[in-house]
C-alpha cells in the first residue's frame, strides 16, 4: 500500500516540482528510487497483459499451456521474482513494495486460464456450480444424489454467497477462483512464518516460493480450495497466539540429568526434540477464549465442507501438541471429535456404499502410492513428461527444504514446528489412495512449511545478506522453477480448458433432453451437470467402451430403461483420451464415425467441439425410476467412477 | 443387577435400534464430551490456572472418549454389516 | 510426592500442580474467610529454594509440608489461620445433598419419561458439576462434585456404550471400561489414596468376613430380583468371563466409586461417618432404581450402608468390592444354573 502512495506521490511530486521548482532535492530523490523499484512490476504488467490476448489455445499440444505462451509470459514472471529477489538484497526491506510484488506475481501465474479462456476450466468445476444450483434451487440437500452432498458446507456458502451478491450463478464466482483463493492464502500464511522468524526477508521469501511452487491446481472453485484457507488460517492463529513459548520442561530436563549414564545425550536429545519458540504476543484471556471458539468454529466449518482438510487439520494439531510446540494440547482430540462425529453420523448415505472399499485400502501403503505416483505416469509422451516433471518438482523442492532446514539448524535455529507441520500429513497416506489424488493433497498440506524451510537455504540466516552473485542464482532458480510451474501445473490444460462451443453444446442437451433422459459421456471430462442435477441420469462410462462396438454402447444405454438416452462427445474428452490413456486422434475419429454411422444413434446437435447423439428406440422405460429423480442417480452412482473418495473437490 | 446394568437399562437397549440409541443418548454424550474438551482448554485461560487443574475434566473426558470411540466403531460395524 | 506428579487434591478441593498455602500470619481484620494464597508466591518460594540448592521436586514437598501444618493449625482453630466456617460446611453439605438429590431425579425420571431422557439429564447434570468444580475448585462441597459428576455419568455411558447386537455380558464390560479408567482417574484428586479410600488390608479377618457376606446376599438378592441368565451358551470359558466381568465390572467398579470415592469425599463434607455412609449408600440404591424391584432397592440401601460402615471399621476396599462381586456373580450363577434346569 506505501508503494502504492509513493508511486502516487511521486506523480503528484512531479507535477508540484513544475509548480514549484524549489523542492527538497533529497525527496526527489527517495520518490525517483521509488519509481525506479516499480518499473519493473510495471513492465512485467505490460509485457503479460500485451502477450495474453495473442494466446491461441486451439494449436495447444499435450505439454499444455506453455506450448502456446509467448515468451514475454515466463519472462514477465521472471521479471517480478528478479526485482522481489533484488530488493532482497537490501538492509531494510519494504513490505508493501514487496506485497505490491506477490499480488502482481499471483495475478500473472494464476489468471492465465481466465484471461485466455471463455470459460471456467475444469469439469469438476461445473459439478460444483450444479451442486450449488441445485442448493439454490430446491433449498435443500440431497445426500442420496451424490458424496458431495455429505459435505456440503462449500456449496452451501457459494449458493449463498452467489445470491447475496447478486451474481446469476455460481458460475460467475468460479473463474477467478484461483486468483482469489491464493490472495487469500497469503495472510494464514504470512502468520504461519511469522511464527518462526521475525524476520521479513525470510517470510516474503516463503511467500514468493509458496506462489510459484503451487503447481497441484487445486485452488479452483472447490471445497478443497476454501478449505485449504480454513486450514492455514486454523494452522496460522494456533501457531501465532498458542505456541508455547518454552516447550521444553526445567523439571524434565532436571530428571533427565539426574540419571547419571547418557544423561548428557539424553538431554541434548531432548533440547533438540523441544526447541524453544519465540514468544508469542501476550493477549488477555478473554481474547484468547475468542480465538479458541473461532477455531473451533472454523473447524466445524472445515469438517461440514470437505473430507480430507478435517484430518489434515487434526494431524498437523496432533503433531504440534504431541512435541509440546502450543498451549492448546486438547485441542486436536476436540477437533478430531468434530470430524470423526461428522463422517460417522452425517455421511452414512455415502459410506453406505463405500465403507468396505475403504476399509479395504486402510493401510496399503503400496498400492496408495503406487495410484498416486506410478498410476500417473502414462498416456502420451509430452504427458508423461509432464507428470515426470511433477514428480521432480515435488522432490527438489523437498530436497530443498531438507536443506534450508540443516541450513537454520546449523545457524541455531529449530525451526521444529515446521517440520512436524510438513511432516504431519505423511501417514495419511496409509490410510487411502483417494482416487490416485492422495500424493497430490499430501504435496498442497505440506507445500506452506516446504516453502518456507526451502527459503531457508538462502533466507534463512537473517544476519547474511546475499551477494550479487547468489541473488543471480536465486534468479536463475527462480527461472528453473516459473518453467517448471507453468509446464507442471498447466500442462493438462489441453484437457482442462472447456471451451465455449463444449460449455454451449451441453446446455443445447439440457435443452433436447427431457428431464429422465439417460446422459451418456465416455468419461467425466466435460462441462455437464451445471443444472438439472437430479433431473436425468448420468454415466460417465470411462474409455473402455472406446474400445468396444458401439452395439456395447447401446446395450448399455437401453439396459439403463430411461425413455430418452444421448451421447455426448467432446473435444476436452478427446485430449482426455489422448493425454491419459496414449489414444491417437484416429481413433477417436474412428469411434466417433462409427457412431454417426451406426443405425442405433441419430446426431441431434453438433458445433466445433461437441457432437450429441440420440439412441433410437430406447428400451420402455419403468415409470417409477424415472419420476424419482433419486432413484435415477442412485443407479448412475453405481456406475460412475467419479464419484467417491476419487473425486476431484 | 447392577447400577450399570438395570432392567430398565436393558429393556431399553432392547427396545430401542442401535442407530436410535446413538443418536440420542449417543449425541448428547458426545456432545458433553465436546463441552467438556472446550472447558479443558478454557479452565487455565480464564482461570490462571496451572494444567494439572485440569484433572477433574480429565476424569470424565478419557471414559466419554472410550465410549465415543465404542459408538463410532459400532456404527461402522453396523453399516459393514 | 514425586517431582513429575501434580499436587493432590486437597481437602477442601483446592487443586493444583502448585499447592497453595495460606499467607499466614493473616491479619483477621483483613483477611476475611476467602482470604486466598498468591499463586504466584508458591513459585517464587520454589524459585528461590532451588537457588539455594533445594532441588524442584524437594522444594514442592517442603511447600506442600509448610501448607499442611498451616491447614493442621488452622482446624486447630489457631488464631493465626483463617477457620473454615461452619455455615461453609453447611453449604458445602446442602449443595452436596442436591446435587445427590439431583442424581436421584434423574433416575427417578428415567423411568417416568423414558431411560433416554432420564441418561440426558444425567449427563448434563455431570457437565454442570464438572464445569463448576473446574471454574471454582475452591467451592464448599469441593472433592465430591467430580464424584458426584462421576455418579452421574454412570446411566449416560451404560446407555451410549452398550451395544444391543453383542449380548447382556458383554454390556456389564462395555459400561464399565470407560466407568473404570473414570474411577481410576477420580482418584488423583484424592490426597493419599490408599489411606483414603482404603486401599491397605489391615483387617483380614473383617475383610474374610465382608467376602463370606456375599454369598448369602446374593442369594437373596437372586430372589429378590429373579435376573435372568448372561450367558446364551454356557461351557467353562463363558463362565470365566462372567465371574471375571462380574468381579471387575460390578463389584470392584461400584465399590470403587460408591465407597471409595464417593464416601470418602461424603464423610468430610457431611462432617460426620453416619451421614457420609447413609448419603453413599442412599445415593447407590438410587441408582438402582431401574432394576424396578423395590425390595431389592431395600437389600441394596443394606448392603451399601454395611459395606460403608465395614470400610470404616478397618475392612478394605478390596474385601468389600470382593463380597460385592461375589454377590454379583452367585446371583448370576443361580440364575444360569436354574434357566438351564428349566
Amino acid at each position: 500500500m506505501r508503494a502504492f502512495t509513493q508511486f502516487g506521490s511521486l506523480l503528484v511530486g512531479a507535477a508540484r516540482r513544475r509548480a514549484a521548482p524549489g523542492l527538497a532535492p533529497v525527496a526527489v530523490a527517495s520518490r525517483l528510487r521509488a519509481a525506479e523499484g516499480l518499473a519493473p512490476l510495471v513492465v512485467a504488467v505490460g509485457l503479460w497483459a500485451l502477450a495474453m490476448p495473442n494466446v491461441d489455445t486451439t494449436r495447444m499440444t499435450d505439454l499444455g499451456l506453455i506450448s502456446v505462451l509467448p515468451p514475454q509470459v515466463p519472462l514477465a514472471i521472471l521479471l517480478i521474482v528478479a526485482s522481489a529477489a533484488w530488493h532482497l538484497r537490501r538492509d531494510s526491506v519494504s513490505v508493501p513494495f514487496l506485497t505490491l510484488h506477490l499480488v502482481a506475481l499471483v495475478f500473472l501465474l494464476y489468471a492465465m486460464p481466465t484471461v485466455v479462456e471463455a470459460q471456467p476450466r475444469f469439469a469438476a468445476t461445473y459439478i460444483h456450480v450444479g451442486i450449488s444450483e441445485y442448493i439454490s434451487r430446491t433449498g435443500s440437500v440431497a445426500p442420496g444424489l451424490e458424496a458431495r452432498f455429505d459435505w456440503p458446507g462449500f456449496f452451501i456458502l457459494a449458493s449463498f454467497l452467489s445470491q447475496a451478491s447478486g451474481f446469476h450463478s455460481t458460475m460467475d464466482l468460479a473463474g477467478w477462483a484461483p486468483v482469489y483463493l491464493n490472495l487469500m492464502y497469503l495472510g494464514p500464511l504470512a502468520l504461519i512464518f511469522r511464527s518462526i522468524t521475525r524476520d521479513t526477508r525470510l517470510v516474503c521469501a516463503g511467500l514468493f516460493l509458496f506462489e510459484l511452487t503451487n503447481w497441484v491446481g487445486q485452488d479452483y472453485f472447490s471445497p478443497q480450495g476454501l478449505n485449504y484457507f480454513l486450514f492455514l488460517s486454523i494452522i496460522g492463529l494456533v501457531v501465532t497466539h498458542f505456541r508455547t513459548l518454552k516447550p521444553a520442561s526445567d523439571r524434565f530436563r532436571e530428571w533427565l540429568g539426574a540419571r547419571r549414564r547418557g544423561a548428557r545425550l539424553l538431554t541434548s536429545l531432548y533440547s533438540l526434540t523441544a526447541p524453544e519458540q519465540l514468544p508469542a504476543e501476550d493477549q488477555p484471556p478473554q481474547r484468547q477464549a475468542g480465538l479458541i471458539i473461532a477455531i473451533v468454529v472454523i473447524f466445524a466449518f472445515v469438517a461440514f465442507a470437505h473430507q480430507l482438510t478435517p484430518f489434515f487439520t487434526v494431524a498437523a494439531l496432533l503433531a504440534l501438541a504431541a512435541f509440546n510446540r502450543i498451549t492448546l494440547r486438547g485441542l486436536p482430540i476436540l477437533l478430531g471429535v468434530v470430524a470423526v462425529v461428522w463422517v460417522s453420523y452425517m455421511t452414512v448415505p455415502y459410506l453406505s456404499g463405500h465403507l468396505a472399499q475403504l476399509a479395504q485400502d486402510f493401510g496399503q501403503i503400496g498400492k496408495s502410492v503406487g495410484a498416486n505416483v506410478s498410476g500417473r505416469v502414462g498416456g502420451s509422451p509430452d504427458h508423461r513428461l509432464v507428470v515426470t516433471l511433477g514428480i521432480v518438482f515435488t522432490l527438489s523442492l523437498w530436497i530443498a527444504a531438507a536443506t534450508g532446514f540443516l541450513v537454520r539448524f546449523r545457524d541455531g535455529r529449530r525451526d521444529l514446528s515446521m517440520v512436524l507441520l510438513a511432516a504431519a500429513p505423511v501417514p495419511l497416506v496409509a490410510a487411502q489412495a483417494y482416487g490416485g489424488e492422495l500424493v497430490l493433497r499430501l504435496y498442497l498440506f505440506t507445500l506452506p512449511f516446504m516453502a518456507i524451510l526451502a527459503s531457508g537455504v538462502v533466507y534463512g540466516r537473517p544476519q547474511a545478506l546475499p551477494s550479487r552473485l547468489r541473488t543471480c542464482g536465486i534468479i536463475a532458480v527462480c527461472a528453473a522453477i516459473t518453467l517448471g510451474f507453468l509446464v507442471t501445473r498447466y500442462g493438462n490444460e489441453r484437457m482442462d480448458i472447456m471451451t465455449t462451443s463444449e460449455v454451449l453444446g451441453v446446455q443445447q442437451v439440457y435443452k433436447i433432453a427431457p428431464p429422465g433422459s439417460l446422459l451418456v459421456s465416455p468419461s467425466g471430462n466435460l462441462p455437464w451437470r451445471a443444472q438439472g442435477f437430479e433431473q436425468y441420469t448420468y454415466i460417465s462410462q470411462t474409455y473402455d467402451i472406446l474400445a468396444g462396438k458401439p452395439a456395447d454402447l447401446v446395450n448399455l444405454m437401453r439396459t439403463a430403461g430411461r425413455p430418452h438416452s444421448f451421447l455426448i462427445l467432446t473435444a476436452s474428452q478427446e485430449a482426455e483420451a489422448e493425454l491419459f490413456n496414449g489414444m491417437k486422434p484416429s481413433e477417436w475419429d474412428a469411434f466417433v464415425n462409427q457412431i454417426i454411422a451406426s443405425s442405433d444413434f441419430k446426431l441431434v446437435y453438433q458445433n466445433a467441439d461437441t457432437k450429441v447423439f440420440e439412441l433410437r428406440s430406447p428400451a420402455a422405460a419403468a415409470p417409477d425410476s424415472i419420476a424419482d429423480g433419486t432413484a435415477t442417480m442412485a443407479a448412475s452412482m453405481q456406475a460412475t467412477p467419479l464419484l467417491g473418495f476419487g473425486v476431484e473437490s | 443387577m447392577t447400577t450399570t446394568v438395570t432392567h430398565l437399562t436393558t429393556r431399553t437397549l432392547l427396545s430401542n435400534s442401535y442407530d436410535g440409541l446413538s443418536t440420542t443418548i449417543g449425541i448428547a454424550v458426545i456432545g458433553i464430551l465436546a463441552l467438556l474438551l472446550l472447558v479443558r482448554e478454557f479452565a487455565p485461560l480464564l482461570r490462571g490456572s496451572a494444567p494439572g487443574d485440569t484433572r477433574a475434566l480429565d476424569m470424565a473426558i478419557v471414559p466419554l472418549l472410550i465410549v465415543f470411540a465404542t459408538i463410532v466403531i459400532a456404527r461402522m460395524a453396523e453399516l459393514l454389516a | 510426592m514425586s517431582p513429575g506428579r501434580p499436587a493432590p487434591m486437597s481437602p477442601d478441593g483446592q487443586a493444583g500442580h502448585k499447592p497453595r498455602i495460606r499467607t499466614a500470619p493473616v491479619d483477621p481484620g483483613k483477611a476475611g474467610r476467602g482470604a486466598r494464597v498468591n499463586p504466584g508466591k508458591d513459585a517464587a518460594i520454589e524459585k528461590a529454594l532451588r537457588r539455594a540448592g533445594v532441588p524442584s521436586g524437594r522444594a514442592w514437598e517442603l511447600i506442600k509440608e509448610r501448607d499442611r501444618l498451616t491447614m493442621a493449625g488452622e482446624s486447630r482453630g489457631d488464631p493465626a489461620a483463617p477457620a473454615t466456617g461452619v455455615s461453609t460446611k453447611r453449604i458445602g453439605a446442602v449443595s452436596a445433598a442436591s446435587c445427590g438429590l439431583a442424581i436421584a431425579a434423574a433416575e427417578l425420571s428415567g423411568s417416568v419419561i423414558g431411560a433416554i431422557p432420564g441418561a440426558i439429564f444425567d449427563a448434563a447434570l455431570a457437565a454442570l458439576l464438572l464445569i463448576l468444580f473446574a471454574w471454582r475448585p475452591q467451592t464448599a462441597p469441593g472433592r465430591m462434585l467430580p464424584m458426584l459428576a462421576l455418579v452421574a455419568l454412570i446411566r449416560p455411558v451404560s446407555l451410549a456404550a452398550a451395544v444391543p447386537a453383542v449380548g447382556p455380558l458383554a454390556w456389564y464390560a462395555l459400561a464399565g471400561v470407560p466407568l473404570i479408567t473414570g474411577a481410576v482417574l477420580a482418584t488423583r484428586l484424592v490426597e493419599d489414596p490408599s489411606r483414603e479410600l482404603h486401599l491397605r488390608i489391615e483387617r483380614p479377618r473383617l475383610d474374610a468376613e465382608m467376602v463370606a457376606l456375599g454369598v448369602p446376599a446374593g442369594l437373596v438378592g437372586y430372589l429378590l430380583l429373579g435376573p435372568t441368565p448372561l450367558l446364551a451358551h454356557a461351557n467353562a470359558v463363558g463362565y470365566f468371563v462372567m465371574v471375571a466381568i462380574l468381579v471387575v465390572f460390578g463389584g470392584m467398579l461400584e465399590e470403587l466409586v460408591f465407597r471409595g470415592l464417593v464416601q470418602s469425599a461424603a464423610v468430610r463434607v457431611f462432617g460426620g461417618t453416619g451421614a457420609g455412609v447413609i448419603f453413599t449408600a442412599a445415593l447407590g440404591t438410587a441408582l438402582y432404581w431401574g432394576s424396578g424391584s423395590i425390595p431389592y432397592l431395600f437389600l441394596m440401601a443394606l448392603v451399601g450402608c454395611a459395606f460403608g460402615l465395614a470400610l470404616l471399621r478397618g475392612a478394605s476396599l478390596w474385601g468389600i468390592a470382593l463380597s460385592h462381586g461375589l454377590m454379583l456373580v452367585t446371583m448370576a450363577f443361580l440364575a444360569q444354573g436354574l434357566a438351564r434346569q428349566v
